[in-house]
């Protein structure tokens, strides 16, 4: 967990200054912006924010799965494992696509094929990346859904989609993202469709698979319960931009930057009884409308004139602690 | 002083698909509502929530049971009266982006409830219009411009000052805030928690959000396949939860704490089918605490609070 070498070799993933924009009918928009961030091996890290913060993008773009156009990369790059992905070609890209970075979407209904059934959609990673056949695939399927928990699962194999529950769909979600054991997983909100209960077993699943096979996880949530419960270090973004970053227990301990800590205390929490809610006055600005200097500025309670016309950097404040606002230069 | 609202043994089918089984969606339920008081309904998806919500305001129809608004039995009313009733109970749904018609201005839109109930003139309603916008926090201008032009939150308002428009007595509303960011959905309950006092409303409050209800609820509600398992005032529900499946629900919430320890009951499967729901107490077979007698017999409600408004629970524990 040292911020100060970011190339350092347990590194599994290292993005470095990545610029990502969208042609759109108005012009270029800028959706996200210069972040940088490296996951190291085994460690758990959660990427935060609010819908339009950039955060899926930022996903999409380490899998290269942002359709070209209208997204294009305008400068930065990724590293997965020393590699630069962004300059691979298709065919080296697929060969780590779902073989060596693993990713779970948040609906499991729309990103499973409802016209295959469960046995041949996680078999066919199985077919495709280990070039095996059916025979096999079949019984390396099985054990995969035994693994995530989905009982009777030679009979679940001839099912559709449409015939499991959210929670079971979600299994396996996680069952084809993790069948050629992936030395990095990219969750994107995967549990947001279900309900607290199933909620809760999902996370448990992920949390043991990923201590048995000692994954790397890049975590995308915008629920601050799960990521304090689940991740060893998180990055909080905010239009296009991470103003955060701090190890689990440094930002929940001591939360710096304005929009995290109107995160943290404008959702209800158990046990807390206020009338009202403190609150982040407005709304997040749209890409094309994000203005100049810290985005964050019309909605901040400490911002001057110059955060208006300055863009923060991420400065470190302590040795597990960095955050882009200009109140703490 | 009797209750603004009273439910009694509300029940609610619906045809199954195939035919054969009836699927009761509300089983028996029974909610007293006071004048002021906002009731939080908890539950996962597909326990019933909402279709009890609808059944109040017979945008279902109930099969059996009473409802009691005023002392008027709201499920014998003829057409007119009962949109007469409706008047004083508005609903504000969850999708605040399916709730709102995309061809009417925002304007017509808040305007709509009063044109309907033929109250005021078009001048004097243009006028409760623009003070409803304000009284939601929106721009004047907001009148006459389109939904698809509104975010989520603003939606959200919008739907807000449409239901308040007919200075309701009580506003169900259903999951108002589970499609909005954080930071919006402080905003919408502070909004809430607001008009409340302003305008003297009560409140039946459905959401899936533990967090959320405890926040804004005086009693808490829990259900669990169509019907209720636990009732109380909110701080004895939550410090002191004594059905398994409250208990468990609460202790599933992820909290904003890394160094808490977490001690979790993580219940096996996952809601049952409610076209075939189990026998006797229908938690049993995901219930950490399950006896003999929870499988065969269906526990009766038992009052094991200190007083009378008391604590509700159905299970064989107490």
């Amino acid at each position: 967990m040292q911020f100060t070498h970011p190339s350092s070799s347990h590194s599994i993933l290292h993005v470095d200054s990545l610029h990502i924009s969208f042609s759109t009918n108005e012009g270029r928009i800028d959706v996200v912006e210069d972040i940088s961030f490296f996951i190291g091996s085994g460690e758990i890290v959660g990427l935060v924010g609010e819908s339009g913060c950039g955060k899926s993008v930022t996903a999409m773009a380490i899998m290269r799965l942002n359709p070209s156009p209208p997204s294009s990369v305008e400068y930065g790059r990724i590293f997965f494992k020393g590699n630069d992905i962004l300059s691979l070609d298709e065919g080296s890209m697929r060969h780590i696509r779902g073989n060596r970075i693993g990713m779970i979407f948040q609906e499991p209904m729309t990103s499973l094929n409802p016209t295959f059934t469960i046995g041949y959609q996680v078999g066919e990673v199985f077919r495709c990346h280990l070039g095996i056949s059916q025979n096999e695939a079949n019984n390396k399927t099985v054990e995969m859904l035994d693994l995530v928990g989905i009982g009777g699962a030679q009979r679940r194999m001839e099912q559709y989609p449409h015939e499991l529950s959210g929670g079971l769909r979600q299994r396996v979600m996680i069952a084809i993202a993790l069948a050629c054991r992936p030395e990095l997983l990219i969750a994107d909100e995967p549990t947001t469709a279900l309900d607290v209960t199933v909620q809760a077993q999902i996370l448990d699943l992920l949390r043991t698979l990923q201590s048995e096979m000692n994954m790397s996880v890049l975590l995308i949530s915008h629920d601050l319960g799960i990521v304090a419960e689940t991740c060893d270090r998180v990055f909080v973004m905010y239009a296009g931009r991470i103003v955060e970053k701090a190890s689990v227990v440094e930002l929940f301990r001591n939360p710096l930057h304005p929009y995290t800590t109107g995160l943290m205390s404008s959702s209800p929490r158990l046990g807390q009884s206020k009338k009202l809610l403190p609150m982040i006055p407005g709304m997040v600005p749209s890409p094309s409308q994000r203005g100049t200097g810290c985005y964050f500025t019309d909605r901040c309670s400490k911002a001057s004139e110059y955060c208006r016309h300055k863009t923060p950097t991420l400065e470190a404040v302590g040795d597990k602690h960095q955050v882009a606002c200009w109140n703490y230069k | 002083m009797n209750p603004l609202l009273q439910v009694r043994n509300l029940t609610k089918h619906f045809p199954s698909r195939y035919g054969s089984r009836n699927l009761t969606a509300v089983k028996a339920v029974s909610l007293t509502v006071n004048a002021g008081e906002t009731v939080g309904i908890v539950g996962e998806s597909g326990c019933g929530k909402s279709t009890l919500g609808k059944s109040i305001i017979r945008l279902f129809e109930p099969d059996e049971g009473t409802v009691l608004f005023q002392d008027k039995d709201v499920l014998s009313l003829e057409k007119r009266a009962l949109r007469e009733m409706r008047r004083e109970i508005q609903m504000i749904f969850q999708d605040p982006y399916g709730s709102l018609d995309s061809r009417m201005t925002i304007g017509a839109i808040v305007e709509e409830p009063l044109v309907i109930h033929g109250i005021g003139d078009r001048a004097t309603r243009y006028k409760k219009m623009l003070r409803l916008l304000e009284i939601t926090g929106l721009e004047q201008d907001a009148a006459n411009r389109y939904p698809h032009e509104f975010s989520g939150g603003q939606r959200q308002r919008i739907c807000i000052a449409r239901a308040l428009a007919l200075r309701p007595k009580m506003i169900i509303a259903d999951e108002p805030v589970s499609a909005l960011d954080v930071s919006i959905q402080s905003q919408i309950l502070n909004l809430l928690v607001d008009l409340k006092e302003k305008f003297d409303l009560s409140y039946i409050f459905i959401s899936h959000d533990l967090a959320v209800v405890e926040h804004v609820s005086d009693h808490v509600a829990v259900m669990y396949l169509g019907g209720i398992v636990e009732t109380a005032p909110t701080k004895d529900l939550f410090t002191r939860p004594c059905h398994p499946y409250t208990e468990a629900l609460i202790k599933a919430i992820p909290q904003p704490d890394p160094l808490r320890t977490r001690e979790r009951i993580v219940l096996q499967g996952e809601i049952p089918d409610p076209e075939n729901p189990p026998s006797g107490c229908a938690f049993h077979p995901r219930c950490p605490k399950v006896m003999d007698i929870c499988k065969t017999a269906t526990p009766e409600e038992k009052n094991i609070g200190v007083n009378e408004t008391g604590h509700l629970i159905r299970c064989h524990l107490y």
